[in-house]
């Protein structure tokens, strides 16, 4: 059979969705890749005589599930509970309505998630990615990981059982649910890139294939959740950096970004990545990776090395290092301290760094260019040679794990709770840090607490940059089921209120008083005199909502919660 | 009469094409790019995906407040992704000229301009 290349470039360009959809669908992985492989089998046929359908993913979805439910139909050795799940699922559903393909966001961000199985290595995760999401082959796999096949194998069909034992709700997520896994599939997508970045000088070619498909992930997560400015921030990062690949090797050796000839980076990737950290530092909410490419993007914008605005830069990374107080923004930002104040300042910020950074060669490498700056040629040698001593590998893969271990609302926060809770936890439940567990405290869901203050007005980037610079809050995007975000006010760990999108005339803020039930407290306000704003509605992911004048003329919400509502 | 060419494509399926086949499609373009540039002036432009992009709606209920919001949100199966902007003497011509960067995963409209207006600087890859 003729192997048309744009058919096979649609499969991969659809598979990711279609994936995901498979395996909410049937709840098994294996399956979903044997039936979406056989769709595409019938469609390499069928679309190469009939030309394409008018939707080549819902086409491609319907013969799959089809494909899928036959294979459990022949093979009744299957796991009896998958296929009774399986057959329950179909039975209620209707078959041949496929939704529409942005539907299907949670569930392509839980099978991500679903990747980053916390027992699993960084390298093991990308590795599930890569094999399940992309559909890469175990051989392209390996030759990318620098392992032979057969281990690869080993390794992807181990870390299918891990997952497999997993137990992720299939319901959509909530607010904070999501907003966490973004997060997680945010840090393993950037580990990934960088595992193909960090490659030696021999393999750079082979492991750019692990950026490529980074960044190709990076574009489908924001092709999802467009608004969420973190994954700009993420998307942009590597773009800068991506661009700069062509100037890497000469003559198979590893240029440094200093030695790199400028007229070799990619302008349209680095235009592409100014627009993106441009669109997301409108909302006003900044984070690690929009400041990280924000720092990229300065590189990218000098002409030469020494034209490098480092006064920028270093302002940058003390802002960095607010949101992420680690060891490896501090030796960063030293390295832009000695730039602009000189070596002997930067060395200072060193020392205090020595005991955390002890094993890690870069620590070591730059300490060792400082001292030898200052003609402590002694020094500076030992320092080199317990750099060299290290080698490049696991170590900083560990500290690039211990970066981010600090990052608040990692993964584990969630895993460790039992899923109950994590579900008794509403929408805009507050999250509790494990150490809150044992005090006693009001929480969001007690009838009565003021739980959420919400904001409305004509300009709402605007009115967030007013507050974030006003308050001590820490404003982060909160993805809504439908891709768009909101921006969310952090207080420590604890979610306290967001700004809607919704413009309205002039700036209001509404306080959202818990109640048991809403229709009830609403009739009982109307009775006393109270003037109804909005009748109770729904809000999805969030609870029913209602918004009274009381009397006097005073605005208040009244709200249950989703998760109050049983 | 002047033509546009306004080029439609799911925004994935070019970068899943091997460096090879894309290298076949892009050679397309210049070929075309080599004929219009003979015959006279043109414009053209390739767009960043649309996860660039901003979208503003103008809410008439709410005191005309223009919402801003990222990407086109409605996630359909096929973006506009490029665009030619050419004089052709006739439709016959236009189609012709249009069809030379024609694939399997792009559609091509061809549409009569009825006004344009401005100058394009160019902005390419260095």
């Amino acid at each position: 059979m003729p192997h048309h290349p744009w058919l096979q470039a649609r499969f991969s360009d659809i598979r990711p969705k279609a994936i995901a959809a498979l395996i909410s669908y049937f709840r098994d992985i294996d399956l979903a890749e044997e039936s979406f492989s056989l769709a595409c089998t019938k469609a390499l046929d069928g679309w190469q005589k009939q030309g394409l359908p008018d939707d080549p993913f819902a086409w491609l979805l319907t013969v799959a599930r089809n494909a899928g439910r036959d294979i459990i139909r022949k093979n009744k050795t299957r796991d009896d509970h998958k296929t009774q799940h399986a057959q329950d699922n179909t039975s209620h559903d209707a078959f041949d309505d496929v939704q529409e393909e942005n539907e299907f966001r949670d569930d392509v961000l839980r099978l991500l998630f679903i990747c980053c199985h916390p027992k699993l290595s960084i390298q093991d995760q990308s590795a599930l990615a890569l094999k399940i999401v992309i559909g890469l082959s175990v051989e392209e796999i390996a030759c990318a990981f620098l392992v032979k096949s057969k281990t690869m194998e080993q390794r992807i069909t181990r870390a299918k059982k891990t997952i497999a034992k997993d137990n992720i709700p299939f319901q959509s997520p909530d607010l904070i649910e999501r907003a966490e896994r973004l997060k997680t599939v945010s840090l393993m997508l950037y580990l990934l890139f960088n595992e193909g970045w960090s490659a030696s000088t021999g393999d750079v070619q082979i492991k750019v294939l692990l950026c490529e498909e980074a960044i190709y992930l990076a574009r489908l997560l924001l092709s999802l959740f467009p608004s969420q400015t973190e994954t700009m921030g993420l998307l942009a990062l590597m773009l800068f950096q991506h661009a700069r690949y062509p100037a890497r090797i000469e003559n198979d050796k590893l240029i440094l970004l200093k030695h790199q000839n400028r007229n070799l980076w990619n302008r349209t990737m680095i235009a592409e990545a100014h627009v993106l950290l441009e669109k997301a530092l409108r909302h006003g909410t900044p984070g690690s990776f929009q400041i990280q490419a924000a720092i990229a993007g300065v590189h990218s914008n000098a002409s030469a090395y020494e034209a490098t605005d480092w006064a920028e830069i270093e302002r940058l990374y003390a802002v960095l290092y607010q949101f992420e107080p680690t060891p490896i923004v501090k030796l960063n930002h030293a390295v832009a301290i000695a730039k602009t104040k000189g070596s002997a300042e930067a060395l200072k910020i060193l020392d205090d760094l020595d005991k955390e950074l002890q094993n890690y060669r870069w620590f070591h490498s730059t300490r060792a260019a400082f001292l030898f700056e200052l003609g402590q040629k002694d020094r500076a040698k030992t320092a080199y040679q317990t750099a060299l001593a290290l080698t490049p590998t696991e170590p900083e893969q560990a500290i690039l794990r211990e970066k981010f271990s600090n990052v608040k609302n990692n993964y584990p926060l969630c895993r460790n709770l039992p899923l109950s809770r994590v579900l008794g936890l509403s929408a805009l439940g507050r999250k509790h840090k494990p150490k809150d567990e044992t005090m006693s405290q009001t929480t969001m869901t007690t009838p009565g607490a003021a739980g959420w203050i919400g904001y409305s007005s004509p300009n709402r980037d605007e009115a967030v940059k007013f507050y974030r610079n006003v308050m001590e809050w820490t404003l982060t995007d909160l993805p809504m089921k439908d891709g768009s975000s909101v921006p969310g006010i952090l207080v420590e760990d604890e979610l306290i209120g967001g700004f809607s999108p919704e413009p309205a005339d002039k700036g209001v803020w509404t306080i959202y008083i818990t109640v048991k039930d809403v229709d009830d407290a609403t009739d009982k306000a109307r009775t006393a005199g109270a003037k109804i704003i909005r009748e109770p509605t729904d809000v999805s992911g969030v609870g029913r909502i209602a918004i009274i004048n009381d009397p006097h003329g005073a605005r208040i919400a009244m709200i249950t919660y989703e998760s109050m509502q049983k | 009469m002047l033509y546009s060419f306004l080029i439609y494509s799911a925004e994935g399926i070019h970068g899943r094409l091997s460096p090879e086949e894309q290298e076949l499609a892009l050679e397309q373009h210049r070929l075309l790019q080599k004929k219009l540039d003979e015959r006279g002036d043109f414009a053209t432009a390739k767009l960043m995906p649309v996860s660039n992009a901003v979208t503003l709606k103008s809410k008439t209920d709410q005191g005309h407040k223009t919402l801003i919001t990222d990407g086109p949100f409605a996630d359909t199966k096929e973006q506009f992704v490029g665009f030619y902007l050419a004089d052709f003497p006739n439709l016959d011509e236009a189609i012709a000229m249009a069809d030379m960067i024609s694939t399997p995963y792009h559609s091509i409209e061809v549409r009569p301009v009825s006004w344009s207006g401005g100058t394009l600087s160019s902005f390419q890859d260095g």
